[in-house]
């Protein structure tokens, strides 16, 4: 069923007579994770079909297909950089010899084929697999809708508001009145969501956080509330001032913009990280407060005295969690085991204290967590796993 | 198996039988030029990157179509998830400034590449230089080092290996598509 909709979704769409609707569904099809492998098979399938038209062999393909070949050839100017080989890396590119025969994360590759690539291991012990997107509504009258397995559509109405779930985004969409009612949205460890306030401000939960927003937004002021971690692209609006409080203590007035905060409980701090436009943090009462520039990070705590600015914060390594990836740059034993207890809803226990190892390196954060373990323990980190207890060993 | 061996005169030809295949059905789901160059362009970068695969591959066009479809994939994944404003008011919410962090510009790809080949064994990264660099046939390599052949064909191999683990555990999208891709 589902595979005859979307090669016939994809055959309208190269044939170019999708309607706005059908354009939408098949927006949904390509960013479902488990539909992955069916979509590419599809394409594949009209790709087989299609007709071959001639393409002139002018200069810009000419150019194209030489620097393809060129990819591997090191520049003339440029000789290769006997540069110091940061171990991590090294350890991670055998870890990714293995990290295939282990993950999951592959089934969207070879579709079809999942127990031609089973290896006998896996059967050792249970996997755990990556986090997902995902996430829990809770309405203004206490009802809570799983978001995680639901379709498209509108999912709830409130006061003339209408929530829409759409390619695993909620949106809302703007009412005039007095809405005044407020949701929230939650999501556990394993799970990270996206969506869109009803003044257009878009947001990513990361996991274990939660976001408390009004259905529309009235007043003079943009008020919302989150724990966690959470990326803001805040729709601007010079005349309503969007602000965010944190933890109960800390408050970001946004001036319009784009920027991280990262307020977990068991992270030493609150790090309000700004990527674009202007912000100003306050810690505990107005009193102290900062305007941040871009590239500039603010690390409070509890007590108004607590406010820090941190200049040239790595925007790359702050918002990898948003783009899918683990960045462990400078990281951390410490700072890798909190991500990986949020991201695989783990505990970690330290038997004997943390190594001082910093890591290096990036990975994609869809591979299972005995795939990620492999890379570790080729860095030296010796780890037992026991059931959803992580045990790093001395 | 003479593009396995890094012969671009033989990867030219592929690459001019397959564009004509791929070119027009990619831009009529893209409806944009730069779009459909920049799916070609990562789609035969990885062709390229993993020539020594292509010598098992019976079916070439299934394989060369599959990698299309998942760089196909990857590009409308990360445009709808630019696409900030869902329902009515995308008129009313700019475009999206936020570039997309996991497209691979083909020179930071060179640069990753280049550190990949950095970090091959000693003799390893000699023997895919002088192929790459002076454009040395296997034949030659071999003869100018005391090799067989076949241990130069294999080093070559065990290289392009070796570069693709390496994008694939940088993070770069598709690549572990090139790690597995089964071939049939």
């Amino acid at each position: 069923m589902e595979r005859e909709r979307l090669f016939y979704l994809l055959s309208a769409h190269a044939a170019g007579r999708l309607t706005e609707e059908e354009w939408q569904e098949l927006a949904a099809y390509a960013m479902d994770p488990a539909m992955s492998g069916e979509f590419q098979q599809q394409l594949v399938t009209l790709m087989e079909k299609a007709p071959a038209e001639p393409v002139a062999a002018g200069e810009e393909w000419q150019s194209l297909l030489m620097a393809v070949m060129d990819t591997d050839k090191a520049r003339e100017e440029d000789p290769v950089p006997l540069r110091r080989v940061p171990s991590f890396f090294r350890r991670w590119s055998w870890a990714a010899v293995l990290i295939p025969i282990l993950a999951i994360g592959i089934y969207f590759l070879v579709p079809g084929r999942k127990d031609r690539v089973q290896p006998p291991m896996q059967a050792k012990a249970a996997d755990i697999a990556p986090g997902r997107n995902g996430a829990v509504l809770t309405l203004a009258n206490g009802t809570q809708v799983v978001l995680d397995s639901l379709g498209n559509g509108v999912i709830a109405t409130q006061k003339g508001a209408k929530v829409l779930l759409k390619a695993g985004r909620l949106s809302y969409a703007p009412v005039q009145g007095e809405g005044v009612d407020f949701n929230s949205i939650t999501t556990p460890k394993g799970r990270q969501f996206r969506l869109v306030l009803p003044d257009g401000t878009g947001v990513w939960l990361n996991a274990a956080s939660s976001l408390r927003y009004p259905v529309s937004f009235t007043g003079k002021t943009r008020q919302v509330e989150v724990t966690g971690e959470a990326y803001f692209e805040v729709a601007e609006n010079a005349n309503m001032p969007f602000h965010v409080k944190v933890n109960g203590h800390t408050n970001i007035e946004v001036l319009g913009t784009h920027f991280n905060v990262n307020a977990y409980e068991n992270e030493q701090h609150i790090s309000t990280t700004l990527v674009e436009g202007r912000i100003k943090v306050s810690a505990g009462t107005a009193a102290a407060s900062i305007i941040l520039e871009p590239g500039q990070q603010a690390q409070t705590g509890r007590s108004a005295t607590d406010l820090k600015v941190v200049s040239n914060a790595d925007i790359e390594k702050i918002t990898a969690w948003k783009n899918g990836l683990f960045n462990f740059n400078g990281a951390t034993l410490h700072e890798v085991m909190r991500q990986l207890e949020r991201w695989y809803d783990i505990e970690v226990i330290y038997e004997k204290g943390a190594p001082d190892i910093t890591f290096w390196g990036k990975m994609t954060k869809d591979i299972s967590l005995n795939g990620l373990l492999i890379g570790l323990e080729k860095s030296e980190v010796h780890l037992r796993l026991e059931g959803r207890k992580l045990i790093v060993l001395p | 198996m003479r593009i396995a061996e890094g012969d671009e005169g033989a990867f030219s030809i592929l690459f001019e039988a397959y564009l004509d295949r791929l070119k027009p059905f990619i831009e009529k789901l893209t409806a944009s030029p730069d779009d459909t160059r920049e799916i070609i362009q990562e789609t035969f970068v990885r062709i390229w990157l993993s020539r020594d695969k292509l010598q098992h591959v019976e079916q070439p066009a299934a394989y060369i179509f599959r990698i299309a479809a998942n760089q196909y994939h990857l590009y409308i994944r990360r445009r709808l998830s630019q696409e900030r404003a869902v329902s009515g008011y995308e008129e009313t919410v700019p475009q999206s400034s936020n570039t997309t962090e996991n497209t691979l510009r083909l020179n930071e790809l060179q640069r990753l590449v280049q550190d990949a080949v950095s970090r091959l064994p000693e003799k390893r990264r000699l023997i895919f230089q002088m192929s790459r660099n002076e454009g040395m046939s296997v034949r030659e390599i071999a003869t100018a080092l005391d090799l067989s052949p076949k241990t130069v064909k294999n080093t070559l191999f065990a290289a392009l290996t070796n570069i693709r683990q390496y994008l694939a555990a940088a993070g770069e999208a598709g690549w572990w598509l090139m790690l597995f891709l089964l071939f049939r």
